[in-house]
């Protein structure tokens, strides 16, 4: 289910908001509207946790998360570390990184599985990305942007990449995540996907300017659709997958 | 030569790697198992969520799905395996070309990256090792066969020398292992069983720290086993662009640069430090568990860990250790390349001696004989099932070890030399509680017994009592006291010493001469020829110090010699004593005798006095010349003050007297002084209202006269 | 409405438009045409219509605000006019293509096609053509508006001199067409002893009079008539005229100054000869060769008149010269002239002993015995003069010689090889044969003075040269030489001729 959001008249929801399968980050000092949306859809399955990053309300361009943890850039003050760490799942493991490319939404792009990063970003980054959020890090550009991070979106279902991309990178791009992709735009017209929406694998944000037909890309590519109760089908895969292995 | 295994082995951890494997179905090879277990298990899974995912595409009305052409169009290659996929997205190449794109440059192809790949020192971040050369350098190891081994000291001066211990075990296969995880310099295994001890305690010691930092790099990790448990690395600017050298070097040698780049290093010298300081405080916990602590910091590296008033690190705690053997650049991989060097084990199979594996330099001169000694051990076939668990050690007992080490003297000293390394010049030397610290040529505190000190090594029957004659005699050299080393040498060397062994030592005094003292390797003879002590040259020569011996830089003490008094002296002795020694050897050109030095005193004297006449010609032609040139001057100066008529007059004056004298006449006289009545035709004159003089002094008197 | 197609990529995939939904390449935007255009018209702000000023008379077009340009239908420059009027609209976006649809001229429409670019959110270009249709109002420009009030003017300029003939008129006419001094005039008439020089505004009038005043001497006067009054707005239509008089004397006059007057000038002798006329009377003294100057103010403080006009000319003979020395207590000399003794017969009575006659004159550099002269006779002329008759008459000179002649007047005629321009309006109903005459007296003046030549343009008459060319009998007469003369600016006239013009000026 994609649903439209703003925040603070603003439809760029990326920007100011972070969800992954196992929690969602909102920026502080928005409206309470714009909580109650995230709070609505998310509350009872994962933590919807308000907070800043390095003082700055675009919490989604400063910060790479997936189930399994968060990487936050290191300007990020112990403070908040500690009050995303207390509010995080156990499970997810939180990690400061000290990277040249700070704004770590824009530079990565990542689910549970894989991820996609700026072709110069640190070596090191590179290790404690895939250590923490245990992914495959891939070094890749998007439509010949090297900013990844904005201007692809993908959950473990599906991805949506930059209206440009070619044919043939969505191929290449599509088998090295493993994800069935497509490229698209929301609100209206934008192009900036990751700046534009949040998604897990259940559920999709978008701004309030996203079209009928924009919402309709997001919920088939990824698997968005009402019949499908994502949170089970997640963990009923899961534990499908711990069997048959 | 030889393969690989890690230290730390376990039963379970095997199998569970074996499960992991067939779970997999994939063809297990043994590289690179322990590190990738964990992904490729999460590889698997993926692939087979990607499986339900298409199912679910298939249900579901979409046409979105996973492409399955798998191809890198900026490399152009296609994949046939996601592995593949995998890691070329992961190689060089394929970031190399990535880079190559954004700069709007074209890719290039593989073959042409393998060119180019020699010119690209760093692919990305501070790493610069590449994907590839882990490959190489990662050991592969799986299992170990160990415990039943035997220690194989060839030489026990070389042996302990070398940095790896060498064991034996009851196949007979040779096998190594670093011996600084088995002990370190101080805490050396007084037997053989304590060593086998403790090499068969290595399989539980699976904490290891390993910290390095050099050039601004530092790469700290904790491992467990071969796991990670925590690392990091950081990179800060300190060292100084060309140069090489750390800000604080140069800040030490006096006056500091002020420019940016300086201020900048230097802060980044003090941040680094900082770093590291919190890092090892926060690791604390961990380290504290840590079995054993390496470390890599070259020269004022070392500063980061012993520095400050709380150093992170504490220099005598016994668990630290040096990494014996080179390293990269302090960075992440090269922490993992050093943790699975010092964990491997290194079989050479039964075949091989110890002596094949020792530098081959020292070969000659030690005859292993551990390669010769057949081992009567155990013969019980070598199931790794068995071995590998340490626990289980009842062989243990039965593994009759063949002792071949003899006593080593002591531990210190063997530290002295390296048989891989060519031999250091240490720069500080530990302060003895008696002794003072010194310099090769120090001047005034030079005392002989740092000297003799290592002295001590070359000649080790050296009694005390010798050694303090020798002491005496050394101060003598130095000081130039002729008396005392008289007293010393001649005769009453005796009297001073213990009289218990004074017969000993004065016969003992002359076999001192010739000997050779601290790492110059200097006789008396070098010492005091080079600090002028022209008297005990003669002296020391007479008793019998052979001035062709060399010094360790080849030169003998007449080379050394402080001047020209002091050569003098050796060529003195050579015409006094013309056979006693080689004068060849030594350098000494001829002999010199006292006619010989009094006929050069004359001819010396000869010539001075002819250069100084020469000079004092000199100066008077120059006196000459110079006043010629006043006068000149002078008469020039005078003309240029005349009015124009006046020249004018001059010159008319002057080319009449000419015509008169062309024409044959007698020189007509046209003007003469007023007062003498000197013919100064054609000369400027001296004048004063009409009257004109030949020179101020008639003026003068003219005018005088004029007066009166 | 389309999109501007940055870069060309095949492999580009397709995408949902945001709004329709409908699949197309990605652009900027990323909407499909239709969408775009229904969210954005990036013409917004252009005027659709307008309406253009044709003036019928003239077949021109107004360009506002007051530039009247004619232009044919479909022309550029009728685009140029159109696309100002759209000036306004046209700053906000980029105009790539203008040109005209096929009206029938009759319509008295104008269709304009347009294509303009605009960049809309987020970088997308777009591109719209439209058309803008003109309708043709008629409206007369300002020139045929004064063509057809004929006799409309505010200012007018009465020029005036009180002398028998035209040099003065002549020449002023020439100084004006060389100095465009006439160019803003809406009429010229030609009046009783002068000119009328009709203007629209005051200040062209009050221009050419101070014009005037640097060539001529003269005075003016002003006069101004009350046209209509608005009471409402208090503004005044009135009708300006300018009176200005030029100084009665001309070139080769012989004047008679007061005594007052003499003495003021540096004690001249009083029976003087005007040798030239500037923006001053230039006389001189023919007896002394004393010159002076006479400004047109000290002139009509005390003004004099003419004894003699070139029309009483009498041809002499001279007999006889000799050159004198210049008394030298007079001062201000000429340096140009050079005094002579002369005895001349009068044409006429050549041949018969009686009337000889003894005069000094200035023209010694120029005369030889033989040479005719034309003077006056003072003895026997009748003047009526104040200050003649004040006069001693023993001081008063017989003969006063004033210039050469030359040649015969119709040979010089005929070699005359230069020509002068004239304005068109002048001198358009009375060309009588004394006019005429007066005419070539002034070109010979201009011939004989270089000074006077200066400030006229002088004109190459291609029509005479090659008549010219065989007849060279007569050196000494004064003529034109090429360097002075222009090139009359034809518009069949050869290149190489026009450069040469332009090379003289």
């Amino acid at each position: 289910m994609a649903v439209r959001t703003q925040f603070e008249g603003n439809n760029e929801v990326g920007v100011f908001a972070k969800l992954t399968n196992s929690y969602c980050l909102v920026a502080m000092g928005g409206s309470e509207n714009f909580y109650s949306v995230f709070e609505g859809e998310l509350a009872e399955t994962i933590p919807v946790i308000h907070t800043s990053i390095a003082g700055c309300r675009i919490i989604g361009r400063m910060c790479v998360g997936n189930r399994n943890g968060l990487l936050v850039p290191s300007t990020t003050t112990d403070q908040e570390l500690q009050h995303i760490r207390n509010s995080l799942p156990d499970s997810v493991k939180i990690q400061r990184v000290e990277e040249r490319l700070s704004a770590l939404g824009n530079v990565i792009a990542c689910n549970d599985y894989v991820a996609l990063v700026h072709p110069d970003l640190d070596k090191e980054t590179e290790q404690i990305l895939a250590d923490t959020l245990k992914v495959e890090v891939f070094r890749q550009t998007i439509a010949e942007q090297v900013l990844v991070g904005s201007y692809c979106a993908i959950s473990n279902q599906g991805g949506l990449v930059h209206p440009k991309t070619s044919v043939e990178d969505q191929d290449e791009l599509s088998s090295l995540l493993q994800v069935p992709l497509v490229a698209g735009t929301l609100n209206r017209g934008s192009e900036v996907i990751s700046g534009g929406m949040v998604v897990n694998d259940w559920v999709a944000f978008c701004g309030l300017d996203t079209t009928s037909t924009e919402v309709n890309v997001i919920e088939s590519v990824f698997k968005l659709g009402d019949n499908q109760p994502s949170t089970m089908s997640t963990q009923m895969r899961e534990s499908l997958i711990d069997s048959m292995t | 030569m030889g393969d690989n295994r890690v230290v730390f082995n376990h039963g379970i951890k095997f199998d569970i790697l074996i499960g992991q494997n067939l779970k997999n179905g994939q063809d297990t090879t043994p590289r690179g198992i322990q590190a990738d277990s964990v992904k490729a298990g999460e590889t698997n899974k993926y692939d087979d969520e990607k499986e339900i995912i298409m199912d679910d595409f298939k249900e579901g009305e979409m046409v979105y799905a996973v492409s399955d052409k798998m191809s890198c169009s900026m490399c152009a290659v296609n994949f046939d395996t996601r592995e593949e996929q995998v890691n070329h997205y992961k190689s060089d190449w394929h970031r190399f070309n990535l880079k190559q794109r954004i700069k709007g440059l074209v890719s290039v192809s593989e073959e042409m990256f393998e060119n180019i790949a020699g010119d690209v020192s760093s692919i990305s971040g501070s790493d610069s090792e590449s994907d590839s050369e882990d490959d190489s350098t990662s050991m592969p190891p799986l299992i170990l066969p160990q415990d039943t081994s035997k220690y194989l000291p060839a030489d026990e001066a070389l042996c302990t020398r070398h940095p790896k211990v060498f064991l034996r075990n009851q196949e007979g296969e040779l096998m190594s292992v670093y011996r600084c995880i088995v002990h370190g310099k101080k805490d050396a295994p007084e037997t053989q069983e304590d060593l086998l001890e403790r090499v068969k305690q290595l399989p539980r010691q699976t904490r290891w720290a390993v910290f390095m930092a050099g050039g601004g790099h530092f790469a700290g990790a904790i491992f467990n086993k071969g796991d990670v448990i925590v690392h990091k690395t950081f990179h800060r600017y300190v060292v100084r662009a060309k140069r090489g050298t750390a800000q604080s070097a140069r800040d030490s040698t006096g006056s500091a640069p002020k420019s940016s780049g300086a201020s900048l290093r230097r802060y980044n010298e003090n941040a680094l430090k900082e770093e590291i300081l919190q890092l090892i405080e926060s690791w604390k916990a961990e380290i504290e568990r840590c079995d054993f602590i390496f470390l890599r910091a070259p020269s004022w590296n070392k500063a980061f860990f012993f520095g400050g008033k709380q150093p992170p690190l504490d220099k005598s705690d016994s668990r630290l250790k040096m990494i014996p053997f080179p390293t990269r650049r302090a960075t992440f991989s090269e922490l993992k390349r050093v943790h699975s060097v010092l964990s491997s084990v290194e079989i050479y199979g039964k075949d091989t001696t110890v002596s094949d594996l020792l530098p081959s330099k020292l070969k000659p001169q030690v005859q292993p004989r551990a390669a010769t000694v057949p081992h009567e051990s155990e013969n019980t076939t070598h199931a790794p099932d068995k071995s590998i668990d340490p626990s289980s050690s009842d062989e243990e007992g039965d593994t009759a070890l063949v002792m071949h080490m003899e006593e080593i003297s002591t531990l210190e000293s063997l530290q002295e030399y390296s048989g891989t390394r060519p031999p250091r010049r240490r720069k500080k030397k530990k302060p003895k509680s008696d002794k003072h610290t010194v310099d090769d040529n120090g001047t005034k505190e030079m005392t002989a017994p740092e000297k003799e000190n290592d002295d001590e090594q070359a000649q080790p029957a050296l009694s005390d009592a010798q050694r303090k004659v020798q002491n005496q005699i050394f101060t003598a050299c130095k000081m130039g006291d002729r008396i005392e080393l008289e007293h010393l040498l001649g005769h009453g060397a005796a009297v001073e010493i213990n009289p218990d062994v004074s017969s000993q030592i004065s016969v003992d005094v002359h076999s001192l001469l010739n000997v050779t003292l601290g790492e110059q390797c200097n006789t008396f003879l070098h010492i005091v020829a080079k600090s002028g002590h022209k008297d005990c040259v003669e002296l020391l020569m007479e008793l019998g110090c052979d001035p062709s011996v060399r010094n360790k830089k080849g030169q003998v003490p007449y080379m050394l010699a402080f001047d020209k008094g002091t050569r003098n002296e050796f060529r003195k002795f050579m015409a006094k004593f013309p056979d006693k020694y080689d004068y060849h050897m030594s350098q000494i050109p001829a002999p010199l005798t006292e006619e010989m030095e009094l006929e050069k005193k004359k001819r010396d004297n000869e010539k001075k006095k002819a250069q100084k006449k020469a000079k004092k010609e000199r100066l008077k032609d120059i006196k000459a010349e110079e006043a010629v040139k006043r006068a000149e001057e002078a008469e020039c100066n005078r003309f240029l003050r005349l009015t124009d008529r006046e020249k004018r007059a001059l010159a008319a004056e002057r080319r009449f007297t000419n015509q008169v004298v062309q024409d044959g006449g007698a020189k007509p006289v046209l003007s003469r002084c007023w007062q003498c009545g000197l013919d100064i035709t054609g000369k400027i004159p001296f004048e004063y209202s009409d009257y004109k003089f030949c020179t101020t002094k008639c003026l003068k008197e003219h005018r005088l006269s004029d007066k009166s | 409405m389309e999109y501007i197609q940055q870069q060309n990529n095949a492999s580009l995939g397709t995408i949902l438009c945001c709004k329709c939904g409908v699949s197309i390449a990605p652009n900027p935007a990323n909407m499909c045409v239709g969408c775009l255009q229904s969210e954005v018209d990036i013409t917004e702000g252009i005027p659709k219509s307008a309406t253009l000023y044709f003036c019928r008379n003239c077949e021109r077009y107004l360009q506002p605000p007051s530039q009247w340009i004619s232009a044919a239908l479909e022309s550029r420059e009728l685009l140029a006019v159109c696309l100002k009027k759209l000036k306004s609209g046209l700053s906000k976006v980029r105009l790539v293509d203008a040109g005209f649809i096929w009206t029938e001229p009759h319509s008295k429409r104008i269709k304009m096609k347009l294509a303009v670019q605009k960049e809309v959110n987020n970088g997308a270009i777009l591109q719209q053509n439209f058309v803008v249709e003109f309708t043709v109002n008629n409206q007369m420009c300002n020139d045929c508006h004064k063509v057809e009030a004929k006799d409309y003017w505010k200012a007018v300029v009465q020029l005036r001199q009180k002398a028998s003939h035209k040099k003065t008129f002549f020449y002023l006419e020439q100084m004006m067409l060389k100095h465009q001094a006439h160019s803003n005039t809406v009429n010229i008439k030609e009046n009783y002893e002068g000119l009328d020089f009709f203007f629209a505004q005051k200040n062209d009038a009050r221009k050419l009079t101070e014009f005037i005043q640097q060539v001529v001497p003269c005075r003016y006067k002003t006069a101004q008539e009350l046209v209509s009054h608005d009471v409402h707005n208090n503004t005044y239509v009135y009708k300006y005229t300018y009176s200005v008089e030029i100084v009665p004397i001309c070139k080769d006059n012989i004047v008679c100054l007061s005594t007052k007057m003499a003495q003021s000038l540096g004690n001249i002798s009083q029976i003087c000869i005007c040798h030239r006329v500037t923006q001053t009377l230039h006389i001189i003294d023919p007896n002394t060769l004393q010159v002076a100057e006479i400004s047109g103010t000290t002139f009509w403080r005390d003004p004099f008149k003419t004894l003699c006009a070139p029309k009483d000319f009498t041809e002499y003979i001279i007999m006889q010269l000799e050159f004198i020395e210049p008394s030298k207590h007079r001062h201000p000399l000429s340096t140009k002239h050079v005094l002579a003794e002369v005895w001349v017969v009068k044409a006429s009575e050549i041949g018969s002993d009686e009337g000889q006659y003894f005069c000094k004159t200035h023209l010694g550099h120029l005369l030889n015995v033989g040479d005719s002269v034309l003077g006056y006779d003072l003895r026997f002329s009748n003047v009526n003069d104040a200050n003649l008759e004040k006069m001693s008459p023993d001081r008063i000179p017989d003969v006063v010689i004033v210039k050469k002649v030359y040649a015969d007047k119709a040979k010089r005629n005929r070699k005359r090889n230069w020509k002068l321009r004239h304005m068109d309006r002048l001198m358009e109903g009375s060309q009588t044969s004394s006019i005429e005459n007066q005419y070539t007296d002034f070109l010979e003046d201009l011939e004989e003075d270089p000074d006077l030549r200066h400030n006229v343009n002088i004109y190459k008459d291609t029509n005479k040269i090659a008549v010219d060319q065989d007849d060279t009998d007569d050196e000494n007469v004064p003529t034109v030489s090429l360097q002075e003369m222009l090139d009359d600016l034809h518009i069949s006239t050869d290149a190489t001729g026009e450069e040469g013009a332009e090379m003289q000026e």
